[in-house]
């Protein structure tokens, strides 16, 4: 189906083999580059807590890394001197965020698990990325916190992607999946959250997204499913677009929320309240209980 | 009183009757003549939870997850100050903030919350050998390792939530009752004994009140947020806020400590919070 990811990047470091798709030696349409990168902007627009946007360019401080610059989609700084698994943090996260946005794709705070190259978005506060390696046993894991969906083409199929893919999970988490540690995500290696490997992981870098997962723990006794319709659906979708104060600032409320309408509309959406878990068993059951969603909106998508 | 921001603090050590006094707020904030539900208590209430990990990263635009609680921790002040203004833009003059951390300055020297931004604070506090019987039960906890943590200076909690330094028992009283902004402390034992006379108190310090009508106000939202239906609420429905397999509302009496805590575990208690205690009032005999 598609074959090519939305973007292509080259880059002066070591991003990691999530990251190798995407890359290329020369003629990318992004270039990653170590550089000066200034301490705040000249003209602000808006700013966050740790961001700057003004006149096309977004600015931020990864805390415990580099300051990134972005701009014009197609131009990424960051400065040098912070250590590489914060600095591939920065520019994997946010900076990866604000070049999709820059160049007209929508960033979605998901994981995603795929059959082929239909993919399964997770979204959620009950451990999407949890979730997302405990299922990599039948579906394979397509990506980790952010997933990139470009706009709906001609046939109505909504092409997603994502960059650098390797999950993400709290020590503990390691336990309930079976996962293996690839070590921590930051420099200090007893750092709560390590990179996990899952059962299995997708070798497509893109794929269609034919469903969305909301994932909500609740005080119920089972999980229960309900596929989200208008307005409920819309809402869903707008509470995961990722870092979207950010979004926001730098393509502006209303663009935003047509693109969210504009690619929600073509996406079956489902939550599943799921019963807080103490035990291995109990967490077993919810993964179940997901397939068994995921099923749902498998025979839903075709 | 005098607004130099929204906020209004709902400050306490963990099991000391904050849940109890924002159902108590929002009864009477609420224009319905329904009790609030414990599962509905911020859609009666503009309020917000201090270490609530999504509305951190909501205003942040950082990943929780990937950042040191010491990163965190002095990220916190700042947010405050960023929502504080959003929220003056939306004009909203009081908005709740319920928070277990002691008030405490961050590593960069900043205080946890912004005084500036700061309207008041209401302190809940309760002797804290009912504090040591209650957590151990919500826990499922010795007695001894509660007690342990009233007397740790380095505790703290998160189980879900960002990290919230607490101090021992004594050092979180202190910081909050010396706070550079007004505060309330209102004892868990005064509310057990008149619900509706503290609650009152309580609106007229946070100039809440001032209508016809306060009095019959004040007295439902204190019979809507009777301990006893609050039990039942959870039996029934649960409570999204409290740990799966415990039971938030348990008791909720005073005084429980004399049957559960050994004469040991009382004198250690005693031994490492005596000044404070005597000051509010709490003695061990």
């Amino acid at each position: 189906m598609w074959t090519s990811q939305p973007f292509t990047i080259s880059t002066d470091v070591d991003l990691g083999a999530g990251a190798e798709p995407w890359l290329r030696e020369s003629g990318a349409d992004v270039a990653i580059r170590g550089g000066t990168v200034p301490a705040v902007l000249p003209k602000v627009e808006r700013e966050g807590v740790a961001w700057q946007y003004g006149a096309g360019r977004l600015l931020f401080k990864q805390p415990g890394g580099p300051r990134v610059l972005v701009e014009g989609g197609d131009t990424v700084c960051y400065a040098k001197g912070a250590s590489l698994p914060e600095t591939r943090l920065a520019l994997l996260g946010l900076a990866m965020d604000a070049v999709a946005l820059q160049r007209g794709l929508l960033p979605m705070h998901a994981s995603a698990v795929a059959s082929g190259q239909n993919v399964y978005g997770l979204a959620g506060r009950a451990g999407k990325s949890t979730m997302a390696v405990a299922l990599s046993d039948e579906y394979a894991f397509f990506a980790d916190d952010t997933l990139l969906l470009d706009r709906i083409d001609p046939a109505g199929r909504l092409r997603c992607s994502a960059v650098g893919r390797s999950p993400k999970l709290l020590r503990d988490a390691l336990e309930q999946t079976g996962a293996r540690s690839l070590g921590s995500v930051r420099s200090d290696e007893s750092f709560e959250k390590v990179f996990a490997e899952p059962s299995r992981a997708s070798s497509c870098a893109v794929g269609q997204l034919r469903g969305l997962l909301v994932l909500r723990l609740r005080v119920v006794p089972r999980s229960e499913v309900v596929r989200l319709r208008g307005a409920d659906r819309l809402a869903a979708w707008w509470n995961w677009v990722h870092r979207v104060r950010i979004a926001m600032a730098m393509i502006g409320h209303d663009r935003l929320l047509e693109l969210v309408r504009q690619v929600s509309g073509s996406v079956p959406t489902w939550t599943v309240q799921l019963p807080i878990v103490r035990s291995r068993s109990e967490f077993d059951r919810t993964v179940v209980d997901t397939k068994e969603a995921l099923l749902r909106v498998g025979t839903c998508a075709a | 009183m005098s607004r130099p921001g929204p906020y209004v603090w709902l400050a306490s050590y963990p099991k000391s009757g904050n849940t109890w006094m924002r159902l108590l707020l929002a009864n009477f904030w609420s224009e319905s003549r329904q009790p609030v539900h414990i599962n509905q208590i911020r859609e009666a209430l503009p309020l917000g939870l201090a270490s609530r990990v999504s509305s951190f990263e909501k205003w942040a635009c950082l990943e929780s997850s990937e950042l040191t609680w010491e990163e965190i921790e002095e990220l916190r002040p700042t947010i405050y100050r960023v929502r504080a203004a959003r929220l003056v833009a939306d004009r909203v003059e009081t908005f709740f903030y319920k928070i277990h951390d002691a008030l405490h300055p961050t590593a960069g020297g900043e205080l946890l919350v912004p005084a500036d931004r700061t309207a008041a604070a209401v302190y809940l506090v309760r002797c804290p050998l009912d504090v040591a019987v209650s957590l151990a039960f919500y826990n499922g906890w010795s007695f001894a390792a509660a007690v342990k943590m009233l007397c740790d200076p380095h505790a703290h909690v998160a189980a879900g939530r960002l990290r919230q330094r607490l101090l021992d028992w004594s050092g979180h009283v202190d910081s909050w009752c010396n706070a550079p902004f007004p505060v309330l402390v209102v004892r868990y034992e005064d509310l057990l004994a008149d619900a509706a006379g503290v609650l009152g108190r309580v609106v007229r310090f946070l100039g809440l009140g001032g209508q016809a009508g306060d009095g019959e106000r004040i007295r439902r939202a204190a019979e809507c947020a009777d301990f006893a239906g609050l039990v039942q609420q959870e039996e029934r429905d649960g409570f999204r806020e409290a740990m799966p397999s415990s039971r938030f509302f348990r008791s909720g009496k005073q005084g429980e400590w004399r049957r559960y805590l050994t004469p040991e575990q009382v004198q250690a208690v005693s031994d490492a919070h005596e000044p404070t205690m005597a000051s509010l009032r709490y003695s061990v005999s």
